[in-house]
């Protein structure tokens, strides 16, 4: 009898499991952009999760991110978008305006919560009325860092690595070989979008001025510290001519060896390092333009983010949540060589261990800021950028570059906020 | 009983026989929609404004959209840039892939090889030469300075020039859709019978009156043809616009495809997209209908 | 040697050289694919690799299921360019040596559809084949193609050479509609159709952006798409790029150049004998 029983226990047991397993089954889709680290990590911290929950099926796909957006966009327009995006800094926010992503539910994370486990700067982007849209994966760092070749810097004489903005200047002029009316070696490169605006707003932090108003309602740019930032950029082409703009990538110009010094966020040493072992290169921290401290203001970056209206929204949020945790971010950060979003990863050995150049971006951060609500991220810079480049080719005054940059962007907030 | 043969003889007077509709029908279905549709419904967007990009038609604002674009200085700047580069390619197409289209029919050995050579660039794929010119096109490595500089002339920078950048487009995609002319111009001139030719030249035409009393007039479809697809097809470049230049610098390649792909991918503005791709449709439609009037009226002679 | 093939030689230098100045780009895709992405870097460019690897390559097989995604290619691009030669040839044929009423009219609106460009389309479109359920198949890539408003306007263009008297004589020998299409157009418009047949195969085996929307799973991926994915966002790796594209366009260009004729001439033949 009670062998009896105890075989019917067994047997219901065996099959309240299975039922029980089978009804919880549960897929997720999830999209990334295409990059192979990016890849390798989220593939490593998928299995590690459906490892943890059995009944958990995460599909991702990668999409490269020229494309990224009408990807995103056409699968929204008929609801067929994945559970989970990972998403660009610069379009969560207009992403969340629209009313595509959910928030971090406060069950998951309250506000609190999330300011407490991440750096404002990382997660700044993110915000919008008081409410957070995304969990972070990396900090971005496009003003802070600058990627040096040393045999190139040694041919000219340049022995030890700036540590004053006038030093920086003294070594890029060494390191410039000019052709004709071109210059076929930069000594200091600064370009390629993103880079320019934010050297832009950190050298209006850096010296004492402020972009926005009070509120944050609309930016002002027509300052006299504005004016003196823009014209150390445009400087750089005008006065010093150490560098000319290029249409090809920062770190294409790197590793053909035509510039000695580039701008550019720690993030592109894992791509040098891996495709071009051969170069010698160093990273060190961007000195500030003035005495001040090197002040800057920094965009959110990668952070992954839940749709609207996707069933299992539990369990889309508690696998971004486990991604995004220390152990998790360690991993991904070691995988893909970026930034810690992640107070406690602060100086990890670990990390400083893989990659030795986060150094600079650990001493730079507490320096950082966010960016402030920018409404569109992409409309944002593109203005800034015109502006810059219509002033560093001599096209229009320093003046008038402030008064469009001005005059733009709050006709586009003034359009964001509905006024 | 008596309207009815009535009304089927107004249709057949009406040119519908049997093959006419079964064919008409077989081609206008999927044109309707998949195509039609999809452009009545931007129409239709850019005359609202939405509340979200997924919810683009949530309040009627009449010609707001356009009046906006109007006062936008980026758009004025598109639609200059969308002329002038069609004004670039077109003649440039035209003027090579005419007389290279000419030679190819003269000769016989190699015609085969020669061809497939002059419509290689066509079969690549758009985003990967256009990697592959802004290499050719760097001022410092780019094999075109180089060249430039043998030929005893200024080296550039090509694509970070505003001066020079839409024109380093046009050359670009000029190299990439010539082979399509040449082929289409070939096609034409072996499809016109040589006993035409043959009974001219017992009539004691030379070469020159041979083309032009016998090749020009009857390539005229095919002229007509070429030039009105060249141009639509430069007026919608995007993706080496997209790729080698992002519509920089200054705003010096930005075209309306790009600006539409800019609102409505970037900023996520539907309704301003579609406002500005009717006007691109307007622009196209008016000057396709200008050349098929103006090579109707060139058939009457 | 007199005037005349003085010229001839003349004219083939010219065309030639024309010839080396378009294909060189691609050439030289084809050699840098069997560089180090240092030796495509190098200045001055080096043109043959001084070092030879086969590395891009293995690369690239090593992540992409590259047969899979010519299948793909494949499949979707001769499917596409046999009903575009039917739409096309059909259209072209009805829109030149037929007269009814509003012609002309349809005949603009057939061509509207290429004064948009696809961007713009792009959304509403998709929405479109989602309720047809296009979305994630090869259908998806196929249906929404089936007529060429380019091909139907070039086909339209190449009946105009063709003289009335052969439609009208096969009408008085009793010919249907159908047949006269078939048996009489079809052949005659052999030109045109072989230009056609590489344009349409070629811009389908190239189309990228609708794909990459239509189709979400990897498997399913055609060519351009699954290449795509190889970029990197933060630098060009010229050497998958370089590649990549070899391999997208060598096998089907000789592929084409080999069957082409003989696909061109049997489907003249069969318009013949039918």
């Amino acid at each position: 009898m009670r062998k009896l029983l105890g075989l019917f226990m067994v047997i219901s047991l065996l099959l309240a499991g299975s039922i029980g397993a089978y009804a919880e089954q549960i897929t997720l889709h999830m999209w990334g952009h295409s990059n192979a680290f990016f890849e390798q990590a989220n593939r490593d911290i998928i299995a590690a999760y459906e490892a943890l929950n059995p009944n958990v099926k995460i599909i991702y796909e990668t999409f490269p991110y020229d494309t990224f957006l009408q990807k995103s966009l056409t699968s929204f327009s008929v609801g067929e978008q994945p559970d989970i995006l990972e998403m660009s800094g610069r379009l969560i926010m207009s992403y969340a305006k629209n009313g595509l992503v959910e928030p971090v539910p406060a069950e998951l994370m309250t506000t609190e919560e999330m300011e407490e486990a991440f750096f404002e700067g990382a997660i700044g982007g993110y915000k919008h009325n008081g409410v957070y849209y995304a969990m972070p994966r990396e900090s971005n760092f496009e003003y802070g860092g600058i990627l040096a070749n040393m045999e190139i810097l040694r041919s000219v004489g340049v022995e030890t690595l700036p540590t004053t903005w006038d030093e920086l200047i003294e070594a890029a002029k060494k390191a410039t070989i000019k052709r004709g009316n071109l210059i076929s070696r930069h000594g200091f490169y600064l370009g390629g979008g993103d880079a320019t605006v934010y050297y832009l707003l950190a050298f209006i932090l850096q010296n004492g001025g402020e972009y926005w108003n009070e509120d944050q309602t609309a930016v002002n740019f027509t300052t006299p510290e504005a004016k003196k930032a823009l014209q150390e950029i445009v400087n750089l082409t005008a006065a010093h001519q150490v560098m000319a703009r290029e249409t090809t990538a920062p770190t294409d110009i790197f590793v053909q060896q035509r510039a000695a010094m580039v701008a550019i966020g720690s993030w592109a040493i894992s791509f040098v390092k891996s495709e071009y072992p051969e170069l010698e290169i160093a990273y060190f921290p961007t000195p500030s333009v003035t005495d001040a401290d090197p002040n800057y203001a920094s965009q959110s970056g990668w952070g992954l983010v839940v749709s609207k209206d996707t069933p299992h929204q539990d369990v889309a949020w508690d696998f971004v949540k486990f991604a995004t945790s220390t152990e998790q971010a360690r991993h991904f950060l070691k995988t893909t060589m970026n930034i810690p979003p992640n107070k406690a990863l602060m100086s990890d050995p670990e990390l400083l261990e893989v990659n030795p150049y986060l150094e600079v971006p650990f001493k730079m951060m507490p320096y950082g800021r966010p960016l402030g609500d920018l409404r569109n991220a992409q409309q944002f810079v593109r203005i800034i950028m015109d502006a810059v480049d219509a002033a560093a080719l001599g096209q229009i005054s320093i003046d008038q570059a402030l008064q469009n940059i001005e005059a733009e962007i709050n006709q586009m907030i003034a359009e964001a906020d509905g006024r | 009983m008596y309207r009815m043969p009535t009304l089927k003889r107004r249709i057949k007077s009406w040119g519908f026989t049997p093959f006419v509709a079964i064919s008409l029908v077989i081609l206008l279905m999927p044109l309707f929609v998949f195509s039609f549709w999809p452009i009545v419904e931007g129409f239709i967007l850019s005359f609202f404004r939405g509340s979200s990009v997924l919810r683009p038609v949530d309040e009627f604002v009449k010609l707001r959209n356009y009046k906006d674009m109007l006062s936008d200085r980026i758009f004025r700047t598109a639609i200059v840039n969308t002329f002038k580069f069609s004004l670039m390619v077109l003649p440039m197409n035209i003027l090579l892939s005419l007389p290279i289209a000419l030679g190819l029919n003269t000769i016989t050995r190699f015609r085969e090889a020669l061809r497939s050579a002059y419509f290689l660039p066509a079969v690549t794929s758009v985003v990967a030469v256009s990697i592959v010119w802004i290499y050719l096109y760097n001022p410092h490595v780019g094999l075109i300075n180089t060249v430039v500089e043998v030929l005893g002339l200024m080296p550039q920078a090509w694509l970070s020039d505003p001066k020079w950048a839409l024109f380093s487009i046009a050359v670009m995609w000029v190299w990439r859709d010539l082979g399509y002319n040449v082929v289409v111009f070939l096609a034409g001139l072996q499809g016109i019978p040589t006993y035409f030719y043959e009974a001219a030249r017992i009539d004691g035409a030379n070469g020159f009156q041979l083309f032009r009393y016998i090749t020009v007039p009857l390539l005229r479809p095919v002229m007509q043809f070429v030039v009105i697809m060249t141009a639509i097809s430069s007026f919608k470049v995007f993706d080496p616009i997209q790729v080698m230049t992002s519509g920089g610098p200054m705003r010096a390649t930005t075209n309306l495809v790009f600006y539409v792909y800019e609102h409505a991918f970037e900023y996520l503005k539907m309704n301003q997209a579609a406002a500005a791709s009717v006007v691109l449709f307007g622009i196209i439609l008016l000057i396709t209908l200008l050349q098929l009037f103006h090579f109707r009226t060139q058939w009457e002679y | 040697m007199n005037t005349r093939s003085l010229k001839l030689v003349a004219l083939y230098i010219v065309l030639t050289a024309g010839a080396v100045i378009m294909v060189f780009p691609i050439i030289w895709t084809l050699v840098s694919s069997f560089k180090t992405p240092a030796e495509i870097m190098r200045i001055p460019p080096t043109f043959l690799p001084q070092q030879f690897t086969l590395r891009n390559f293995e690369q690239l097989f090593e992540t992409l299921p590259f047969g899979r995604y010519y299948v793909n290619s494949l499949i979707v691009a001769i499917t596409t360019t046999l009903l575009v030669l039917f739409t096309s040839s059909l259209g072209g044929y009805l829109f030149d040596k037929y007269n009814f009423l509003g012609k002309n009219l349809f005949f603009i609106l057939i061509l509207a559809n290429l004064m948009v460009p696809f961007e713009v389309l792009l959304v509403p479109l998709f929405r479109i084949s989602h309720s047809f359920g296009l979305v994630g198949n090869y259908g998806g890539l196929i249906i929404p193609f089936l007529v060429s408003p380019f091909g139907l306007y070039l086909m339209k263009q190449f009946c105009h050479e063709v003289p009335n008297d052969l439609i009208e004589a096969a009408r008085i020998d009793g010919s249907s509609e159908f047949g006269t299409f078939f048996r009489i157009m079809l052949p005659l418009m052999k030109p045109a159709l072989s230009a056609l047949s590489i344009f349409t195969f070629m811009g389908n085996w190239n189309s990228y952006l609708w794909p990459l929307v239509v189709i979400n799973s990897t498997l399913m991926r055609t060519l351009p798409v699954g290449l795509a994915a190889m970029q990197s966002d933060f630098g060009t790796r010229y050497g998958l790029i370089m590649a990549g594209s070899t391999l997208s366009i060598w096998p089907v260009v000789l592929l084409f150049l080999v069957i082409q004729r003989q696909f061109i001439e049997s489907l003249a033949l069969t318009g013949l004998k039918g």
